[in-house]
């Protein structure tokens, strides 16, 4: 499956994203390069300590002598610098661990959007002009209508307050629980990935419809091939490239989506760290979020891409 | 959310029966019919509240702190005591400005980019290419989120930020509209006869381009609207005591457990508005670009 | 979404005085448990954000000293009444009739929890760190240090990190201060420059520059020794165990700890939790044991405290504790070339600029907005000056003109000083929106100036930083202004916040006020000893209400939530009770 051609592309694409990571860190860097010393001042500092700060922090060097440190020790020593708020604590560790939260709501909520679209898709082609199909369709418009933080404060509402004697109340992140008790990623997965399964439904349900009226299908079925078969083998097969296309966009959706979630739920995963360190105007913290989301993205559009070989023996690259 | 018109949609030069076809089409869809009259509801409710609120917006401590729905307070009170009705249609001036109002910059901006990257192609095009790739490879909320934080947080500043982040989407769209008219043949006529590359943009390629502009800039609407809920639910939204119902929303979200109506009267008008501008637009795609029909 | 404003409110303890502060503490603690304790003493409770140092040398955030204060200790420490009584000094030290020179007597039992002795040199080594810190690590308490002789050399050192260390260990002059000896090992003699009578408790400071730190601890990692269970070495009943950031902290008991009371609690853990809201509702799932220690009594939602108050099981548990801030409006009260701000309240604007401030302060309801902001229950009226109810130099409930409700005065007025309204058009208050309870008071009081003068004040929400950046240059007109108290002694008021001391009006003056009466009468204050000066700073308080520099909003209260099994726990107004005093008893 993997040719060399392949290989060399997925080079190449490695080789790009990295540039990318580098170019997105630069330029929010540069963005917010005069700010950091905004997290170092309080109400009892007072002129010459305030420069000795930035002084200790190097932050009264000039802005290329700071922005050439930043690369190189991002670049040899993957260092994201220290937080300016929560003193000598180092960023790189800190983004990763919560990237690993935040990847494992991320792909639950993923879970939930590809599942439930293609089951949606599926359903709703097969069952054309049906009142089904009617139902999973305007049920879709409502999906992607409705801001993720309004499924979730819903949610919140049926489970933590009117259901409170099933569920015990209130949902809340506790540390170590996690992967223990999914009782509390379930909510804000669903919150999280209900609003992109409904695109997915309709972008499954659109290719479906045009590959069903293709010629191997109709063999398929003149071979005398279960219907169940002909859906599942052959036609969802192809129907998934078209979806396969928007997983770029919609990898960016849940990353986005996912500040708005963490930060209702409580879940200490990246997003939350970005809200709360630009309010703390921690700034290297903000571009170091940025460097993790940008290398997601980067991440997801190559998988994008070995997606379509999976899935299409006839792409090569 | 992008919108998908195949290039092969493009129609022969405008004529006036494409209009009305256009219009008979989506008065049979009722949804969108429906959609069309709510919005229209929710300009005249936005309207009214220019000259009427039940109560000042404003006003703090007119009724208790977190009063439930009554006859005088018929969506209750907020966290100060003030009448969630009367914000909830001050609110919906915002939403609409704001939706609008991105709109049409991302119009002014995107449709003359989108136009000459398609036209004139060569390394202008691929520079622009290149510009609308790395924009969609950022996440855009974030960035907007810290643009309005450097910028400060008001509605100027946030229509800006919501434009820098999503003017793509029009551009793309009118890059591919031009790309694919410019080879038909009464473009191709057009220029042979020495017309003037301005009025070939403006006065044949982008009249012939306005139906798939049209469907995009009302799915444009709830996105920045959304994207307007979102901000001010992050805390970086429109100034103090201006309400948004992203802000309302966040407001209401705070007393969850105390105050539940605080969140849920912002929640579904917002809800129901976006839905209502994605009904339009669909029945506007519809309507106006037949075979791409479902 | 609001930890960081919360971080940079420093609570301190410089208390003094304890007789005056008693009135104030009495609502803290819970009353005993009956129930035998309980088998399991691990205490557990969630802070809102992680602490930013637990180093002595650097800590000035509310969490860092709430935390801190369990690990370290200095010569001399508050006690829960707020009175300076002796820790590793055997005794109060005696003091020589000039006062210049302090010895104290170390007790000859106390040791680091890894088993170092603590000497004289210990002491040395702690304060002479501190005091090189200060400059070049831009510390906020060093000047606690400040009366010894030889402060201003040692705190003049750029040097940082190992190369700092290296300095100290070869007690380099230029990091050591020259008052500061140790006769043997168990006295240390402090000269001071001249009489200080508040130095001592300045030193008591929790988790401050006062603090004694364990060199050999402190030389592995000069920056960070702290953060790593294996070298942050304290002298305190705690030891940190582990620590995740920003995610989880536990602490230990040391066993055969010198001091006493000997804790009951064998273990504390602390998790990070995201917002007050979660904090409370994990509370109230049996998650934790507390609520609202390590800082984070302010930070809880006026609805959830409405709600625990309605729920018949909970009410009983919850701890409205006055706290030491006070919130106000300021005027600036000087426009000139480098105070941009403008506006029509100038001291130079004579009497019209004094009725308009009048009539903009009377104009404010300040019942109502105690009321309306935080429903009666995170904060209460001020209407006794600015200093804070319970501290020393509060003038008295209902004492301060300017906290009065009168509309139809303020009303007339406007309309004499301003009768086009020309002088009060485009008036821009400006506040900083990630503390809650400003952002609303900053619509209430819009609302109230509209109702009340009918004037249009626009409101602009400024993020806590630039905020303070801006408003200490004199950009508003008109802004939220507050100050929470370092220590309970109004020095600490007037000296920070107004007078040419300072620097006002040009540098670090929120309003820009200063007049020749002012900092005269502020410059004999300070030089008094504490009894004659209060009637002189009374008269100092009177001055800013003659003037109206200030419109009186409210008086902070903490919240805390404390289960029926836990005892001891509580707060004073300014700092949590030390989990040594903390029982668990069955349930």
């Amino acid at each position: 499956m993997f040719t060399r051609g392949t290989l060399i592309f997925i080079g190449q694409r490695v080789v790009l994203i990295v540039f990318t990571v580098l170019a997105v860190s630069s330029i929010v860097f540069l963005g917010i390069h005069r700010l950091p010393g905004d997290a170092l001042f309080n109400e009892h500092l007072h002129g010459e300590q305030y420069a000795l700060l930035l002084h200790h922090y190097n932050l009264d060097k000039p802005l290329l002598t700071q922005y050439w440190d930043f690369i190189v020790a991002l670049v040899t020593r993957g260092d994201l610098g220290e937080s300016l708020v929560n003193r000598g604590v180092k960023i790189t560790p800190l983004v990763l661990r919560e990237l690993g939260i935040s990847v494992e709501l991320g792909g639950f909520a993923l879970i939930f959007t590809i599942g439930l679209g293609l089951l949606f898709g599926v359903v709703a082609s097969v069952r054309q002009n049906t009142w089904v199909d009617y139902v999973l369709s305007t049920t879709s418009v409502i999906g992607y209508s409705m801001p993720n933080f309004v499924i979730a404060t819903f949610l919140i509402l049926v489970f933590g307050k009117w259901l409170e004697g099933v569920t015990g109340g209130t949902f809340y992140y506790q540390l170590g629980a996690w992967k223990g008790d999914l009782g509390q990623l379930w909510l804000p997965a669903f919150a999280l990935g209900f609003p992109y399964a409904s695109i997915v439904a309709r972008l499954t349900r659109a290719s479906m419809l045009e590959v069903v009226r293709q010629d191997y299908i109709r063999t398929a079925r003149a071979k005398g091939l279960r219907e169940t078969v002909i859906v599942v083998r052959h036609a969802l097969r192809n129907a998934l490239i078209p979806v396969i296309t928007i997983l770029g966009p919609l990898a960016i959706g849940i990353i986005t989506g996912s500040v708005v979630i963490e930060n209702l739920f409580g879940i200490p995963g990246l997003g939350k760290e970005f809200a709360q360190s630009i309010l703390n105007r921690d700034y290297f913290i903000v571009i170091g979020v940025f460097t993790m989301y940008a290398a997601m993205v980067g991440l997801a559009n190559l998988v994008v891409d070995l997606a379509y070989v999976v899935i299409d023996p006839r792409i090569r690259y | 959310m992008a919108v998908t018109v195949r290039v092969d949609a493009v129609s022969e030069p405008v004529q006036a029966s494409l209009w009305s076809d256009a219009w008979r089409r989506l008065r049979r869809n009722r949804l969108a019919l429906a959609a069309a009259i709510y919005l229209i509801l929710l300009v005249g409710v936005a309207i009214v509240a220019i000259f009427y609120t039940p109560y000042r917006m404003s006003a703090t401590g007119i009724a208790p702190d977190y009063a439930t729905p009554s006859l005088a307070h018929w969506l209750g009170a907020d966290n100060l005591g003030r009448d969630q009705l009367s914000r909830l249609m001050i609110g919906a001036q915002i939403s609409l400005i704001v939706g609008v109002g991105t709109q049409l910059l991302v119009l002014a901006v995107g449709v003359p980019i989108g136009l000459l990257a398609g036209y004139y192609r060569g390394w202008l095009d691929q520079v622009v290419t290149f510009v609308i790739n790395v924009f969609y490879g950022v996440p855009d909320l974030l960035v907007a989120l810290i643009l309005v934080f450097l910028l400060g947080p008001s509605l100027a500043n946030i229509i800006i930020a919501i434009v820098v982040t999503r003017w793509m989407d029009m551009a793309r769209l009118v890059r591919g509209q031009t790309l694919a008219l410019r080879e038909r043949e009464f473009i191709e006529a057009g220029r042979a006869s020495g017309a003037k590359p301005m009025k070939m943009l403006f006065g044949h390629i982008m009249p012939n381009a306005l139906g798939p502009i049209i469907v995009q800039a009302t799915f444009g609407v709830p996105s920045a609207i959304l994207f307007e809920a979102f901000l001010s639910f992050l805390g970086a939204g429109v100034q103090q005591p201006t309400p948004s119902w992203g802000s309302m929303a966040k407001d209401g979200v705070d007393a969850i457990q105390f105050a539940p109506h605080m969140v849920i009267a912002p929640a579904i008008v917002l809800s129901l508005t976006l839905m209502a501008f994605n009904f339009l637009g669909d029945g506007l795609r519809d309507a106006l670009d037949p075979r791409s029909r479902r | 979404m609001a930890p960081n404003s919360f971080r940079l409110l420093k609570v301190l303890c410089v208390g003094g005085a304890a007789s005056l502060v008693l009135g104030a503490c009495g609502g803290g603690g819970t009353s005993p448990n009956t129930g035998g304790l309980a088998a399991d003493q691990t205490l557990k409770f969630p802070i809102l954000d992680d602490y930013a140092t637990l180093d002595p040398a650097v800590a000035d955030a509310e969490t860092d000293q709430e935390i801190g204060q369990n690990l370290f200790d200095g010569l001399v420490k508050f006690d829960n009444s707020l009175n300076v009584v002796p820790d590793i000094a055997a005794s109060m030290p005696t003091v020589s009739s000039d006062g210049l020179t302090y010895t104290f007597t170390l007790r000859k039992d106390v040791t680091f929890w890894n088993g170092d002795k603590v000497t004289s040199k210990d002491v040395l080594y702690s304060w002479n760190r501190a005091a090189a810190m200060s400059g070049a690590y831009g510390t906020s308490y060093g000047g606690n240090l400040s009366p010894i002789v030889g402060y201003s050399t040692a705190s003049g050192n750029k040097v940082v990190g190992a190369k700092l260390e290296t300095l100290l260990e070869a007690k380099d002059a230029t990091v050591t201060m020259s008052g500061l000896t140790a006769p043997d090992d168990y006295t240390v003699i402090a000269k001071l420059k001249s009489p200080a009578g508040w130095w001592l408790s300045a030193i008591a400071l929790t988790d401050s520059t006062g603090m004694v730190v364990d060199m050999n601890a402190v030389k592995q990692d000069f920056d960070n020794w702290w953060s790593n269970p294996a070298t942050a070495v304290g002298t305190g009943p705690f030891k940190m165990t582990s620590r995740i950031t920003k995610q989880s902290q536990d602490y230990a008991a040391v066993s055969n700890w010198w001091g006493s009371p000997k804790p009951t609690l064998t273990k504390v853990h602390i998790d990070v939790l995201q917002s007050a809201a979660s904090a409370i509702t994990a509370y109230e799932q049996g998650s934790y044991d507390l609520y609202g220690y390590g800082g984070w009594s302010q930070a809880a939602g006026v609805a959830d405290i409405k709600r625990i108050q309605a729920t018949g099981n909970e009410k009983a548990q919850l701890l409205l504790q006055p706290k030491v801030r006070t919130t106000w409006v300021t005027f600036s009260m000087v426009s000139d070339a480098s105070r941009t701000g403008g506006g029509p309240f100038t001291l130079a604007g004579g009497q019209t600029a004094h009725d308009l401030r009048m009539a903009f302060a009377l104009a404010v309801d300040k019942k109502k907005l105690a009321e309306v902001v935080c429903g009666n229950i995170l904060c209460t009226a001020a209407t006794g000056g600015l200093i804070t109810k319970g501290l020393t130099g509060y003038l008295g409930d209902g004492a301060d003109p300017l906290a009065a409700y009168d509309p139809v005065k303020a009303k007339a007025l406007l309309k004499s000083a301003d009768p086009t309204g020309s002088k009060t058009a485009n008036l821009t208050y400006a506040y900083d929106p990630e503390t809650p309870i400003f952002k609303d008071s900053a619509v209430f009081l819009q609302d109230q100036w509209q109702t009340n003068l009918g004037v249009k004040v626009n409101l602009i929400a400024v993020s806590h930083h630039a905020f303070i950046l801006a408003r200490l240059a004199g950009k508003y007109a008109i802004s939220r202004d507050g100050w929470q108290a370092d220590y309970n002694h109004p020095q600490d008021w007037f000296s920070g916040l107004y007078g040419s001391a300072l620097g006002c009006p040009d540098s670090g003056c929120t309003s820009g006020y200063s007049t020749p009466a002012f900092d005269a009468l502020l410059a004999k204050a300070n030089a008094e000893p504490l009894d004659a000066a209060l009637a002189d700073y009374k008269a100092l308080s009177q001055m800013l209400i003659t003037d109206v520099v200030y419109i009186p909003l409210f008086y902070s209260v903490g919240a805390f939530l404390i289960k029926p099994y836990v005892s001891g726990a509580g707060s004073n107004n300014f700092v949590d009770y030390n989990w040594a005093d903390i029982q668990i008893h069955t349930h």
